[in-house]
């Protein structure tokens, strides 16, 4: 009983930080200890947050638009490098090393280019998600697929199937759990190279609309856009956990 | 003979492991592979299973050669196996579905098979949740829906405890005299061998090569408390000999 108790309260405890910290950050505010114009108290956010909401929803929409495009494309593009790199040891070889070179370049330094050359429009945007998100995933896929049991591959080899039975049947499932740990960084770098492209150009997005309330000083709306995007993250990361705990089913314990 | 292994020879990194094997077996037949750890028994079941080219002999299944050839004999490995993200019903349908069959019609197929082997209500649970002897039977499982001529069964009972395995030499019998299912199975287990087997190639020597092949006839099975007869015990005393142990 005592230990269950312990448990709950160790599960809660992130909970209590992040009250204590808004606590903290309304008495240092309210009280005037920090200037109001310099950090708004927490009830400034909250109103400019509910002043602006259908605004701020239709900024969320465009951001998370281009996310989820430039993610989805992304995933894709890595899952595929992942499989045909594991299929082919000699282009593994060539290709993986100048692969991991690449990521020195900062990819978010690139969005001036991205922006120059297609615009203000989206396409810039799911371009430079799409950059930063394969390489992760890609790089995940590659040591999953790489994971698989060789003994179960000689299992399947005795039954007679052929690559794609072996990829589908063992090296698929073998990576699924590196697959959701790269998802979970993706879905982030998303969300930040999606805000980062619109603060270099766009015509909407919640990055544009930072720019804009940051022009007018207007601290309050910049910290309720940063609380906005801090909470899709967190939601988009607790739907990959669920998408997880629903493709991998078996890790849920007894099923009898 | 249903599975006729000649003169099979293999080596590795220029060392011969096994040397001009060779033996047989009939139809329905249970046949045991005896040889100490590391005598290439493995060797020659990945020969036969066509996972491996022999350095020199051949392997005929029903009279024509399957040298090379995956996918023409069933093929329980030494370990079980089992995938932890697939139910035992979609494991033990796993060479139906390389196979072709549907997923559908390879679950209705298997289920009739669950009560025999010991499995009932255990279709839609994850290896994980399945006792070892349960794993054991469902591994056995798998490789029967294969549906080939002949099962290759590496050690199919070694990783038990004493009870359970004989518990499972009683129950492999009884299932066996239903499926007839031509088997050629290895073990270093004397008392397993004498207690499942129609005949027992023993394997010893560097390389190793066959050193005697004991028939043991239907009626010492028949026989109640074989296992604690003076046959048995002969028998076992003559393997300990060619085993030179
Ligand atoms: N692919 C390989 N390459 C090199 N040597 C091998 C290979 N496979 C097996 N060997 C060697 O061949 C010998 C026989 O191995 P094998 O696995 O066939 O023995 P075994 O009789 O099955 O033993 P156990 O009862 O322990 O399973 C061993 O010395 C092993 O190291
Ligand atoms: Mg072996």
């Amino acid at each position: 009983m005592l230990k269950k108790l312990q448990s709950i309260n160790i599960k809660l405890l992130p909970v209590y930080v992040v009250l204590l910290t808004i606590l903290v950050w309304y008495v240092v505010t309210a009280t005037g200890l920090i200037p109001r114009f310099f950090l708004p108290t927490p009830g400034d956010v909250v109103q400019a947050f509910k002043d602006d909401f259908t605004f701020l929803l239709q900024n969320a929409w465009v951001t998370l638009t281009e996310a989820f495009w430039g993610l989805l494309l992304g995933v894709v593009l890595g899952v595929s490098i992942a499989i045909v790199m594991e299929r082919f040891e000699l282009l593994y070889r060539a290709v993986y090393p100048l692969l991991v070179l690449s990521q020195t370049i900062p990819t978010y330094a690139i969005a001036p280019i991205l922006i120059l050359w297609f615009g203000y429009g989206m396409l810039p945007k799911i371009l430079l998600i799409i950059v930063t998100t394969f390489f992760p995933v890609a790089v995940e896929m590659l040591t999953g697929l790489r994971s698989a049991d060789q003994d179960l591959i000689k299992l399947m080899k005795t039954m007679g199937s052929n690559r794609l039975q072996i990829l589908w049947y063992v090296k698929l499932p073998a990576s699924l759990e590196h697959f959701f740990a790269s998802l979970r960084i993706s879905v982030s770098y998303s969300i930040i190279g999606a805000v980062i492209a619109e603060w270099v150009g766009g015509e909407a997005g919640l990055g544009v609309y930072m720019t804009r309330v940051m022009k007018v000083y207007a601290y309050d709306k910049m910290f309720a856009v940063i609380v906005l995007i801090s909470f899709v993250s967190l939601l988009l990361i607790l739907i990959v956990d669920g998408l997880q705990r629903l493709t991998m089913p078996w890790k849920r314990g007894s099923h009898k | 003979m249903i599975l006729d292994v000649k003169n099979v020879t293999q080596s590795f990194d220029g060392q011969q492991i096994i040397q001009k094997i060779n033996l047989q077996v009939a139809k329905g037949e249970i046949v045991s592979l005896l040889g100490v750890s590391g005598s290439g028994k493995t060797t020659l079941f990945n020969v036969i299973a066509g996972l491996n080219q022999p350095a020199s002999g051949d392997v005929l299944l029903a009279g024509t050669s399957i040298l090379n050839q995956p996918g023409q004999v069933s093929y329980m490995l030494q370990k079980d196996l089992l995938m932890p993200y697939r139910t035992v019903l979609d494991n033990v349908i796993l060479p139906l579905l390389i196979t072709g069959t549907s997923k559908k019609l390879a679950r209705k197929q298997a289920l009739p098979f669950f009560e025999e082997f010991g499995l009932t209500g255990y279709a839609k649970s994850y290896p994980d949740e399945l006792s070892g002897g349960m794993r054991q039977r469902a591994a056995l499982l798998r490789t029967y829906l294969f549906h080939k001529p002949v099962a290759l069964l590496d050690e199919p009972f070694s990783a038990l405890d004493a009870i359970t395995k004989r518990a499972l030499h009683r129950w492999y019998l009884e299932i066996m005299g239903k499926i007839h299912l031509s088997t050629l199975l290895i073990t270093h287990d004397i008392d397993e061998a004498l207690v499942l087997s129609n005949r027992i190639y023993v394997l010893a020597q560097k390389p190793s090569i066959i050193v005697d092949e004991i028939n043991i006839p239907e009626a010492l099975h028949q026989q109640p408390e074989f296992e604690l007869s003076d046959e048995f015990l002969q028998l076992k005393r003559r393997i300990i000999t060619d085993l030179n142990i």
